[in-house]
């Protein structure tokens, strides 16, 4: 009897602090949307971001999409090979990138590389009282560290997904002319025919929202970090494992939005 | 607080403490704390160690809201204003942090002119300039404009904080143990920019510290925090002559007397 009370206690923890930490980052996306919507607005500090995540981001983004568009070619093949259907090869590439592949492995790749930094960032600048100290200087710390970092992330990451998709429809392409002897000019117009505006729409959309997933999840749990670098180190955990769930959450949301039938 | 009305019933406050409490879930931090810091004068609380003394300042500043009482500047309840408001009333505050928090993406210069660069929109050469000027006044060269925090040392990081502090000439300015973790000369050259910065620019000081040394050179008067209330306040000369037991033992710093250090571990 005991064990189970003490089992409904401790159930019973778990689910308030979850509750806690959802109304909390509920209540730190409201404000950072609030802030993302009046001035003062930093100039400089979104620079900064759009160079951080649109153009040193661009390197891991282009080598994990080339290579998707790359697999998945070689890989319907030699599936649909067995029904004769090689000629699909290149749609499925085009679907396959711009819908799922790009926007899932940027969202990824970028969650890694930048969420993790800036919930680092932040929350060294909040154990070291940097954030506190901003305060003091009459900057307001969401209007300084975190509307430039959303921002940036919603705009910067449809850039990135929409040169991923070139870049791994590109992928496909080369396997597809040097490896399974298509045709490049067939390879090209198929590509081109089975074209559709949604296709990329669609992926774009996610990414902003992967987007300002990976940047509100960073800077949240870096502004709430707590007890020197253990705290940190937790922090930047915390950022990349749970905005890496909530994308791959979001994105069958998405998914079921724009092409349920 | 009769004392308080006797000595200084005709100067104007400028900052106000009344019934100040505040706790962190079953702890309490603040218990009430009431004082009064008057225009130009330079006010050092002490206390050791988890007494509350960086929240006192936390509150002041309104980074942390009080769970009971307020707190007034120039008249104006803290955290009753509107976000806008409270930032304008920041802008007269300056504040050196303990570790200096200074912004490590920064340079020293950019750091000395954050508030000019961000708020009052100054251009570069200017901020430079002013912000060369500030350094200048608390003994640091050119030299070190352009070097980032990461490779200054404890004492040119107090200095920097303090050069930044001071930048936009505040009407008040916080310390927050401004000489922790310094050797006995560094500490001293410290108190000493302290006292003639405050000086220079008429300002109101409140410091918060352990060090009784960096206390006696900087107050007009002291307050003593102890379990989340003021228990005692006087000028620097009345430290010397009181016959409360807790200020005496904190200033000789006894390990025995009323005042218990927890040494153990809690069960």
């Amino acid at each position: 009897m005991n064990k189970t009370i003490q089992f409904v206690n401790k159930l019973g923890h778990v689910v308030l602090k979850f509750l806690k930490s959802a109304g909390e980052l509920g209540l730190f996306a409201f404000e950072t949307i609030h802030h993302c919507v009046t001035p003062p607005f930093y100039g400089k500090a979104f620079l900064k971001q759009f160079i951080e995540i649109g153009f040193y981001s661009l390197p891991v983004v282009a080598l994990t999409t080339l290579f998707a568009g790359m697999v998945i070619a070689l890989q319907t093949y030699s599936g649909f090979s067995q029904f004769s259907a090689e000629g699909a090869v290149a749609m499925v590439v085009l679907v396959a990138v711009t819908r799922e592949l790009a926007p899932v492995m940027a969202g990824l790749m970028v969650a890694g590389r930048i969420g993790a930094a800036m919930a680092a960032e932040i929350g060294t600048m909040r154990v070291t009282e940097q954030i506190d100290a901003l305060a003091t200087l009459s900057t307001n710390p969401f209007k300084y560290l975190i509307v430039p970092r959303v921002i940036a992330g919603i705009l910067m990451l449809p850039v990135l997904v929409l040169i991923g998709d070139v870049i791994g429809i590109c992928g496909g392409y080369m396997i597809g002319i040097s490896k399974l002897d298509f045709n490049a000019s067939t390879y090209l117009i198929s590509t081109w025919q089975y074209l559709k505006p949604m296709d990329i729409i669609s992926g774009l959309t996610k990414a902003s929202v992967f987007g300002f997933i990976i940047t509100l999840l960073g800077c949240y749990n870096g502004f709430h970090s707590q007890g020197g670098a253990q705290g940190v180190g937790q922090a930047t955990t915390n950022a990349v494992v749970s905005s890496s769930i909530l994308i791959l959450i979001f994105n069958y949301i998405l998914t079921e939005l724009f092409f349920s039938v | 607080m009769a004392f308080l009305k006797k000595t200084k019933s005709v100067q104007k406050s400028k900052i106000k403490l009344v019934n100040v409490k505040k706790g962190f879930g079953d702890k309490k931090v603040l218990d009430g704390v009431n004082l009064d810091i008057y225009e130009g004068e330079s006010v050092v609380i002490i206390g050791g160690s988890g007494t509350g003394k960086s929240v006192t300042l936390k509150c002041i500043l309104g980074l942390l809201n009080p769970d009971e009482g307020y707190i007034e500047i120039d008249g104006k309840k803290v955290n009753a204003l509107p976000q806008k408001e409270q930032e304008a009333l920041r802008s007269q505050i300056g504040m050196l942090f303990q570790s200096g928090a200074l912004f490590d993406s920064l340079n020293v210069w950019e750091n000395v002119a954050f508030s000019l660069l961000q708020n009052q929109k100054l251009n570069r050469d200017k901020a430079k300039e002013i912000a060369i000027e500030k350094l200048a006044s608390v003994g640091l060269n050119k030299s070190v404009a352009e070097v980032y925090p990461a490779d200054l040392s404890g004492g040119m990081k107090k200095r920097v904080g303090l050069a930044r502090a001071i930048a936009t000439n505040p009407a008040v300015i916080f310390f927050d143990e401004p000489t922790t973790g310094l050797d006995p000369i560094m500490s001293d050259v410290i108190n000493e920019l302290i006292v003639s910065t405050v000086k220079t620019l008429g300002a109101t000081a409140l410091t918060i510290t352990h060090d009784m040394s960096s206390a006696r050179k900087i107050a007009d008067r002291i307050a003593m925090l102890y379990e989340g209330k003021i228990i005692w306040v006087g000028t620097v000369k009345d430290l010397d002559k009181t016959t409360n037991p807790y200020v005496r033992q904190f200033v000789a710093g006894n390990a025995n007397g009323p005042i218990n250090v927890e040494v153990k571990a809690e069960k």
